[in-house]
């Protein structure tokens, strides 16, 4: 049963990991000058939908939440809009600290809310999948001893390994890596 | 309580980084060596004897061709302002001004000729008066003397003319008096440093310019302009008072042209050039590229003027002057001559020989200094000095032979000016490289003094950090890391002192300095290890603690990780010269991913979440608690300051994309009238906001009741003061030519409301010392009534009327027995705000420092220390929330957490209060705040300027002690709240509970060991930021950016650091003053 599950988690995530590697390769071949640092917009936009994408269709298949009790379809229907709802509402939120970090206010809105659209995809999506609309399940999870399944453990890992590595990003995106770029390279060269 | 160990240990530790920061900045600041030789007429640099023509009296080395010339320097003439192009439509306003010099060199192509001058940096005026006058390279460290202006002892141009029977008469900028005292034939000095006054020097100028002109008594005329360089100061290139300015320069230069004879040659140069904001001091294009115009009445050039103007260094400008004039060159020139001018009128031939013989004397008197600069200094290295002599003299034996095959005759015209050409391109390679020889290494490093300094930084810092982590300090620990160090410092000074004396070498006091300091290291670690098993062995005693184990130690080790790590960040990025120049966007970063990762890691240990078990929560399941809600509420307005903070940033040049902050500039420049009085009712709002803000908190815990003076000038000093500020504000915002009549009246005001500023906040600072205590105390033992407790003591009084929240204290000396006895006695004392007396000592000390430090800066950044102050008090319910919730068990140690955020929003304010560590940036307009003319000494105007660039450093220490007071003070709403709902019998605990800051004076040994501990992990991160510059000056000292970026970094950290460390001292003594105030208190009390 545990090497099962184990089987199964290793086989999301790889799929999560190639998906997002291929929308970095696979436009290149339909669109003209694509590429992830040239046509970011795009890509972002691709890159989400292809995650979220995924995501819904392995929660859908693997079904890891096990408290999917039998439920009325208005019921479902409720829990969808309220997902719906939650997953709007994290992308406000994700822009709101963005800005704070100090993203610009006003010039490069598209950017911004995009890269929290992203961001929504890789945390809350994945959470909402997993567990549902249930936000004191959410905050069970991410305390410590909190996680009581391997999926639960995956999705600790995943969503704070993606939003510590997005905290680098989000300062000014590309001025940002230059700096990082130019650091690594000085402490290389000396 | 222990004060004076407290206090002393802290100077100590702070003296041991002084000393290291002045053995590095010895070591690692340029300090060219100044020659003391002159050149002289007699000196063999003269015609070589087989040009046997005959100088005419008066004149060295060369003839002289021009027996007069006027210098006009027009200060910060870019060379864009000389430039004309007539094909522009809409000419900017500091375009297309000086027609006059294009309308001479169109029509007199042989007489007139534009140059682009190119300033060395730092293009500070006076690094470039003097790189004018000798022909020499500045140093770095001659910035600092702008404001002292030493006479130059180095040989120059003027000392040469002077030499030499000379007349020279100056007009204009005073900095030249203090450079050349008594060197002058005549001289008309003006005001330089008011830099809002746009026209006293040149209308002075203008006054005797032309008479002195007329009656032709000098040979030299030096006229200073000052305007344009203060135009651009004030409003900056690009704006219609500039082309004012320069129209102006326009009709002098033309008439000053009618009043020239015709053996006289007239220049005009810019000293510099400015930046788009009208400052100056560093590197950029715009900022080294100024204007050098030739006229002369008699045709000067062979050929037409190229399509693009030349670009020659402003060194040049020395050799050709003292040759045109027949004098010789100053010794220590390293520029070249400007060839063309000495070209004369023959032909090509006698025009390329006559050219020569000038370089000749030139490379000579090159080839004769750097000679006798290798003697004394090793700076230049050996290999480039001789190949540089093999260049020179190889030209010279060329030379040599050339000449005589032109006397013999031997060739013809055209094979000859080819092979003059060549050999004039050889001197001029030869000049060329020596300048870049020189120019490259004059950067001349000790490195022993560096690596010195450097570790006496690092062992500091070391110092810091252990005698913070250890848990007490007793009479022992004093005696034996505080007494004996010093001794041994102390004898070390002594010994060398002798050994100076006996070896009759000079005393150098900051060698003997750091000695003493190493000296007193080695002796605090020493001491320091052999008393450090004693304390384990008595700890060892009680078990408890020694078998803690490994994990908890882990534990410790992990929560250490977070603020560490950033720590480590912030020091890392000081070696980078890209995080260096957007350190203003790296600072907030820093802080709010520190927060943010506090945030977490509470969430992570599960304090923001309702404990589990509790009844109304399933299984499985968590919420937040109530208190969680706030800390992230506090944390979203964190986050929103320090946003908000960042829209007053200076821009550096490096980023060329960025825009300065619209917040920067004088509201007087301003030309939308109803913006500015928007922004004036503005300003003028939060600061009477802030009043009214630190009143209410004073108000609310009852500091406000007593009639101290202390208090009373709370009340009303506070509004005064603000009054004041308006009116200063409103007057110097008012457009300078609406007032009229009133302009007098104004002048009276622009320097009277700053010093009523200046008194009173004198005035409360003062009363602050003398009185610190804002305690009501109401005696109530006489009266008949029943027993005083907190709430039902006194339902009618006025104070309760003032919504005062009344704070009990009892002597906690008395025993358990004697306080129920107490009941039946039928007396106490209620005192209302004793609970925070030492915040409130501290909260109006700050408020009155933000006062002062405001009317130091522009009218808009008041906003920004609105923000600050915000951020501040922010922090500090931050930092008492988390630790409430962490279930911190050790008030008295503040986390490192704490200190590092306080520390970080410090800095972040640095930039946010319109500063960058460049040199340009600083807001020299600070400076005569309160003062109209020049200032009689420098120390006066270098307090305001520094008080201006380091205010949030200043406002950050001295507030510091409030991390370690903040939790008492807020300790009592969350208590009472939870109290207030038991029964009546257990009152007495709730007593207990209202105790705030009394709980300090409970246990004045760990109140005094709290305070040190605080003030050693404010120095060590502190000390940390400064190594990590220090250590990016040593490794980065051949980068590119070391002038650029690192060297103005390491000098303005280094400067917060000493700014820093004395106002953390001064806030600390005040908390030990209030205490002695308590103190005296208490016994008077007992008396009664
Ligand atoms: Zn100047
Ligand atoms: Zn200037």
């Amino acid at each position: 049963m545990k090497e099962a599950e184990l089987r199964r988690l290793l086989a999301a995530n790889l799929l999560c990991f190639v998906s997002i590697v291929l929308t970095a390769l696979v436009p290149a071949l339909f669109l003209d000058g694509f590429s992830v640092l040239g046509t970011h917009l795009t890509w972002l936009c691709v890159c989400s939908v292809c995650v979220s994408v995924l995501n819904v269709t392995l929660c859908l298949i693997l079904k890891p939440s096990p408290s999917s009790k039998r439920s009325s379809l208005s019921n479902k229907i409720s829990r969808f809009l309220k997902c719906c709802i939650y997953f709007f509402m994290s992308c406000i939120l994700f822009h709101a600290i963005i800005v704070l970090y100090g993203a610009p206010l006003i010039e490069s809105v598209t950017e911004t809310f995009l890269f929290a659209v992203l961001l929504s995809t890789f945390t809350t999506l994945q959470c909402l999948c997993l567990l549902g609309p249930n936000i004191q399940a959410w905050i069970r999870v991410f305390s410590r001893n909190g996680a009581m399944s391997i999926w639960e453990n995956s999705l600790q890992i995943t969503t704070m390994c993606s939003i510590l590595g997005d905290i680098q990003a989000t300062q000014n995106g590309s001025e940002t890596e230059q700096m990082l770029l130019g650091f690594t390279c000085k402490l290389f060269l000396q | 309580m222990q004060r004076w160990p407290v206090l002393l240990f802290l100077a100590w530790v702070c003296l041991l980084f002084f000393s290291g920061i002045g053995l590095f900045m010895s070591g690692f600041l340029l300090t060219r060596i100044e020659l003391a030789n002159s050149s002289s007429c007699s000196d063999p640099l003269a015609p070589p004897p087989w040009d046997k023509q005959n100088l005419p009296p008066g004149s060295c080395w060369l003839p002289q061709r021009f027996p007069k010339i006027v210098l006009v320097i027009i200060d910060a003439l870019r060379f864009e302002f000389a430039l004309f192009n007539p094909a522009k439509v809409n000419p900017l306003p500091y375009e297309n001004k000086l027609s006059f010099l294009h309308h001479l060199e169109t029509s007199q192509p042989h007489h007139a000729r534009l140059y682009r001058f190119l300033a060395d940096p730092p293009t500070a005026t006076m690094q470039r008066i003097k790189g004018l006058t000798t022909g020499s390279l500045p140093t770095f460290i001659d910035v600092g003397n702008n404001f002292a202006t030493y006479a130059i002892q180095e040989d120059n141009l003027l000392a040469q003319l002077v030499q030499n029977g000379r007349r020279v008469v100056f007009m204009g900028d005073d900095t030249w008096d203090g450079l050349f005292p008594k060197k002058f034939f005549r001289s008309y000095f003006f005001p330089s440093f008011n830099v809002k006054d746009l026209h006293t020097v040149d209308n002075g100028i203008l006054q005797y310019l032309y008479p002195t002109v007329n009656s032709g008594e000098w040979d030299l005329l030096i006229a200073h302009f000052l305007g344009v360089d203060h135009c651009g100061h004030k409003h900056g290139p690009d704006h219609p008072e500039m082309a004012k300015k320069l129209t102006q320069m326009n009709e002098m230069l033309r008439s000053l042209v009618d009043h020239l004879g015709n053996d006289t040659l007239l220049l005009v140069a810019g000293d510099h050039g400015m930046t788009e904001t009208g400052d100056h001091g560093g590197d950029s294009q715009r900022e080294v590229s100024a204007a050098l115009f030739v006229y002369s009445k008699t045709p000067l050039f062979g050929t037409d003027p190229p399509e693009e103007p030349e670009a020659i260094p402003q060194v040049n400008l020395v050799p050709t002057m003292a040759l045109l004039l027949g004098v010789p060159i100053p010794y220590s020139n390293i520029g070249e001559v400007m060839a063309e001018l000495f070209s004369g009128d023959g032909d090509a031939v006698s025009e390329a020989l006559q050219q020569l013989l000038v370089y000749h004397i030139n490379a000579k008197q090159v080839d004769r200094f750097l000679h006798s600069y290798s003697l004394v200094a090793q700076d230049l290295p050996a290999e480039q000095l001789q190949h540089l002599q093999e260049l020179f003299s190889s030209a010279v034996e060329e030379h040599i032979q050339l000449l005589a095959q032109v006397q013999r005759a031997m060739l013809v015209s055209p094979e000859l000016e080819s092979k003059l050409r060549s050999l004039i391109s050889r001197f001029q390679l030869y000049l060329r490289q020596a300048r870049a020889v020189c120019t490259q290494s004059w950067a001349r490093f000790h490195p022993l003094r560096m690596v010195g300094g450097c570790s006496l930084v690092a062992a500091s810092c070391l110092l810091c950090y252990v005698a913070s982590e250890l848990a007490t300090m007793s009479d022992s620990f004093y005696r034996s890391c505080l007494l004996y160090p010093l001794l041994w410092g102390l004898a070390t000074a002594v010994l060398c002192g002798l050994a100076c004396v006996l070896t009759q070498e000079e005393l150098d006091l900051l060698l003997l300095l750091s000695w003493a300091a190493a000296a007193s290291l080695l002796g605090f670690f020493w001491h320091w290890w052999g008393w450090h098993p004693k304390r384990a062995r008595l700890l060892g005693t009680q078990p408890p603690l020694a078998s803690a184990g490994l994990r908890q130690r882990l534990r410790v080790w992990l929560g250490l990780a977070f603020p560490m790590g950033i720590l480590l960040f912030r020091c890392g990025a000081m070696f980078s010269d890209s995080f260096v120049i957007a350190e203003a966007q790296v600072t907030p970063f820093l802080l709010a991913s520190l927060v943010m990762l506090l945030i977490g890691k509470l969430h992570w240990d599960g304090r923001l979440t309702v404990p589990e078990g509790s009844k109304q929560q399933p299984l499985g399941f968590s919420s937040y608690r109530k208190e969680s809600w706030h800390l992230l509420c506090l944390v979203a307005v964190l986050l929103l300051c320090v946003r908000l903070s960042g829209f007053f940033h200076q821009c550096r040049e490096e980023i060329p994309q960025c825009r300065p902050s619209v917040f920067l500039p004088p509201l007087a420049s301003l030309r939308n009238t109803r913006a500015k009085n928007l922004f004036y009712l503005l300003c003028v709002a939060l600061l009477a906001g802030l009043v009214y803000a630190v009143r209410s908190w004073l108000r609310h815990y009852g500091n406000l009741n007593s009639s101290d003076p202390l208090v009373l000038f709370v009340r009303w000093g506070f509004p005064l003061v603000v009054l004041c500020i308006a009116c200063y504000w409103a007057v110097a915002s008012s457009a300078e030519d609406s007032l009229g009549k009133l302009q007098e009246l104004v002048q009276v005001a622009v320097i009277a409301f700053p010093w009523a500023v200046y008194g009173l906040v004198f005035i409360g600072l003062l009363l602050l010392l003398c009185h610190p205590m804002t305690v009501f105390a109401k005696d109530s033992r006489e009266s008949a009534g029943s027993i005083v407790t907190p709430y039902q003591g006194i339902p009618s009084s006025k104070v309760d009327l003032l919504q005062v929240i009344p704070q009990i204290y009892k002597r906690m000396q008395e025993s358990e027995k004697s306080r129920l006895e107490r009941r039946s006695c039928r007396a106490t004392v209620a005192a209302y705000g004793l609970g925070s007396v030492y915040s409130a000592a501290l909260v109006i000390a700050l408020t009155l420092m933000g006062f002062l430090l405001m009317l130091l800066h522009t009218e808009r950044l008041s906003l920004a220390f609105l923000l600050l102050f915000l951020e501040a008090f922010v922090l500090l319910h931050i930092h008492t929330r988390a630790r409430s919730l962490a279930g911190d068990t050790e008030p008295f140690s503040v986390p490192w957490f704490a200190v590092i955020s306080w520390l970080l929003a410090a800095s972040q304010f640095f930039y946010s209060t319109g500063h960058q560590p460049i040199f340009p940036a600083i807001h020299w307009n600070a400076a005569f705040v309160g003062f109209h003319l020049d200032h009689s000494t420098n120390l006066l105007p270098a307090v305001l300027v520094g008080a201006n660039t380091f205010a949030s450093h200043i406002l950050f220490a001295v507030g510091c002690p409030l991390l370690l007071l903040w939790p008492f003070v807020c300790e009592m709403p969350s208590s009472q709240k939870k109290k207030s709902k038991r029964e009546p019998q257990e009152e007495l605990q709730t007593v207990d509970e209202h105790m705030m800051e009394m709980r300090l004076r409970e246990s004045p040994e760990k109140f005094s060991t709290a305070l040190l501990q605080l003030g050693l992990k404010y120095l060590f991160v502190l000390g940390a930021q400064l190594l990590a510059c220090v250590c990016a000056a040593v490794i980065l000292r051949r980068h590119l950016m070391v002038w650029k970026v690192f060297a103005p970094k390491f000098l303005f950290e280094s400067l917060g650091f000493m700014v820093s460390s004395i106002c953390l001292l001064l806030g600390i003594s005040l908390v030990m003053r209030v205490d002695c105030a308590v103190s005296t208190w208490f016994s008077q009390l007992q008396l009664r």
